[in-house]
């Protein structure tokens, strides 16, 4: 099979804008039909708790379906082999905490953000602050990921490569996320994801049915022709051609993955979308299906990639590997096709940085503004209203920050709201949940000292500085070998939500403790539905 | 046996909780539960001890079980890069297999607890429900 590449970009520039103009205007009519004005904070933050886990596993699913995990995991396996497939496993199994741990629990203590989990029988302003602080530093640097490879997609499929014209299409997506947001709040964030996400995974298993059946539905013989058309021959088969030099920061990674991901906020508050834990359950099931299926189709796309298009060809391509599955999507389907992954690709973007805004603004204007300002007495009218000033701020903020990171290394962003994740969040929540000892000095020392340290420890890694990939490559001040600090941040965060509680009060207060344990449990007492 | 009763107001709660807690008025103004259960009788009554400890005995030791199987095989990766190289079918190594292999284990598991939840746990969710004169969630 003949790849024709284009000079600089892949494929026909306006058909791909076409293709993307087209979902952007039928998602926001989407968006505009299936809200109908709704001004309630249970409208706006959990869409009234009404979808069905079905749907909520679909765009939980979606959430994680992002540009960086498709273009990148694919890209990744096509250049480097197994090491992106090792990758792509963390994924799938980071599910299972949702599953087993967090998810049920979570829907019937809290009604809109972390922070009604966590500061539920704890002191409500400092940790409500606390809960506030660490989903607003984890969302932006989550979001910060998003559009920075926004960048990188609009040079790859738009033949967009001077930095005003990517600019420029940073702040279309992003006021086209916001008024997603502003119009359709939490509902129509969701159907967003819906939409997307079957979109993407008929996608990928349409190429991938198409490719295995071109190679007579023979996986070894993909990875033969992969083999012969990298540079890398037979490593690309067996763990090292990634990650191989510096193991431990390989493992570091890895847990902060399975740790971190069902700990993000923006993921938390979907379990609020249901109307119940069975639904929860529910949800995550769908979304574990979904993601299995997902990257085993990545995983033929990505040596489907090394065999058609071949590594050399993928690493000139103008976005390197992250071209990998729009490289492959126009060898085996044409320009139409890869108008369809391309689209798909933006999409993906804009719905999670869609979703990320709404968990900022909600834990703003709820746990903040409602909480912690008014002491929980406001008008929900005025709190929506606040809500959605907060989304409009973060998402300004978002689209300066993806400008300025345009061009820095996404993986690594990802990597790093996922430990900060799974490092502040993850214990806390548990905690919360599970122990009944645990106070609100447990909750700030767990919440700050997982954040703290996490941060501290990237500021003097060799993300940083003192290696030719640093943000900082000039100066040399890292004294913490590792890029990811999730290996020593997360036990910590564990560590300081002990100690912590075992200095506070005892009993704080019995009475909440033991309606949170019931409520938890059973959702007695979290019916908002009448 | 009825466990239902007035609920006790816990003072902090009035203030705190607004918004979260049983008591919590809908935006409307209407308490949500007409009458909020007393949740000191349901916490000590022996089917909502029955209710956590299933739910403990199987999520606990599951998570350790994952956990140090996605572990093992993140250190194989990391360490024995031979081993998980050895060519198995056709160029099908080890190393494939056993990533298949977390993904098989993953979808194992969420059936196996999502069948455990809905035998074990939902029935039993019911019962201190019903006990407390609430109605199925």
């Amino acid at each position: 099979m003949n790849v024709v590449l284009a000079a600089d970009a892949i494929g026909n520039p306006i058909a791909n804008i076409a293709v993307f103009a087209v979902f952007a205007v039928g998602t926001l009519a989407l968006v505009y039909r299936v809200s109908r004005g709704g001004t309630s904070t249970a409208d706006y933050y959990a869409a009234d708790s009404s979808f069905t886990g079905a749907q909520n596993g679909i765009a939980l699913s979606g959430d994680f379906l992002s540009a960086a995990s498709f273009l990148g995991i694919a890209g990744s396996i096509a250049v480097h082999g197994y090491d992106g497939f090792v990758y792509s496993v963390g994924w799938v199994v980071a599910w299972l905490v949702g599953l087993l741990l967090i998810g049920e629990l979570l829907r019937n203590t809290g009604r809109f953000t972390m922070g009604d989990v966590i500061a539920y029988r704890m002191r409500q302003r400092p940790v409500r602050a606390a809960a506030a602080v660490s989903t607003l530093v984890i969302s932006f640097f989550y979001m910060l990921a998003q559009m920075a490879g926004a960048g990188g997609l609009v040079a790859l499929l738009l033949n967009i490569t001077d930095r005003a014209g990517q600019s420029l299409v940073i702040a279309v997506v992003g006021l086209i996320m916001i008024s997603y947001v502003l119009v359709g709040g939490m509902k129509g964030t969701t159907w967003v994801q819906i939409v997307k996400a079957a979109l993407l995974l008929l996608c990928v298993t349409t190429i991938t049915v198409f490719l295995l059946g071109a190679f007579g539905f023979n996986f070894s013989s993909i990875l033969e022709k992969a083999v012969a058309n990298n540079p890398l021959g037979d490593a690309i088969l067996k763990p090292g051609t990634q990650y191989g030099r510096n193991e431990l920061d390989f493992v570091s990674l890895a847990l902060a993955l399975v740790l971190g991901i069902c700990s993000l906020p923006h993921v938390l508050i979907r379990f609020y979308t249901v109307p119940n834990a069975v639904q929860a359950r529910r949800s995550v099931v769908w979304a574990i299906c979904t993601m299995v299926v997902f990257y085993l189709c990545t995983l033929v796309i990505g040596y489907g990639a090394s065999a058609l298009v071949g590594s050399p060809a993928i690493l000139q391509a103008p976005s390197g590997e992250n071209s990998a599955a729009p490289l492959l999507a126009l060898a085996i389907g044409g320009p139409v096709l890869l108008g369809v992954v391309s689209a798909v690709a933006f999409a993906t973007i804009l719905a999670v940085v869609a979703g990320l805004t709404l968990a900022a603004s909600a834990s703003f204007a709820h746990d903040v503004y409602a909480n912690i300002i008014k002491g929980g007495r406001t008008d929900p009218r005025v709190e929506v209203r606040v809500a959605r000033i907060t989304a409009v701020v973060v998402g300004a903020l978002a689209i300066l920050g993806g400008i300025l990171a345009n061009g820095q290394n996404v993986a690594f962003l990802v990597a790093l709201a996922l430990a900060l994740a799974a490092s502040a969040n993850l214990s806390t929540i548990l905690y919360a949940l599970f122990w009944k000892r645990f106070n609100t000095a447990g909750a700030l020392w767990s919440l700050y000292g997982g954040l703290g340290s996490c941060l501290l420890l990237i500021a003097f890694s060799p993300v940083v500085s003192g290696a030719p990939t640093s943000i900082f490559p000039m100066v040399d001040f890292h004294v913490f070998p590792l890029n990811n600090p999730g290996i020593v941040s997360i036990p910590l965060s564990f560590i300081c939500g002990f100690v912590g509680t075992m200095f506070g009060r005892r009993n704080e207060r019995p009475y909440a403790q033991k309606e949170m344990e019931v409520r938890s449990l059973t959702g007695i007492g979290a019916n908002l539905r009448r | 046996m009825q466990i239902g009763g007035v609920g006790r107001i816990d003072p902090q709660l009035e203030h705190g909780l607004r918004g979260t807690g049983p008591a919590a008025a809908s935006p409307g103004g209407e308490p949500l539960d007409q009458q909020a259960p007393d949740c000191l009788a349901i916490e000590s009554s022996p089917e909502f001890a029955v209710l956590r400890s299933r739910l403990r005995r199987f999520v606990f030791p599951m998570t350790f079980v994952f956990l140090s199987w996605y572990l093992t095989f993140v250190l194989l990766a990391a360490y024995a890069h031979d081993f998980m190289g050895r060519q198995v079918l056709g160029l099908i190594t080890v190393g494939m297999l056993l990533g298949l292999a977390q993904f098989v284990t993953t979808l194992a598991i969420t059936f196996t607890y999502n069948l455990y939840a809905k035998r074990k746990l939902d029935p039993q969710v019911n019962l201190v429900r019903a006990q407390a004169g609430v109605g199925p969630a």
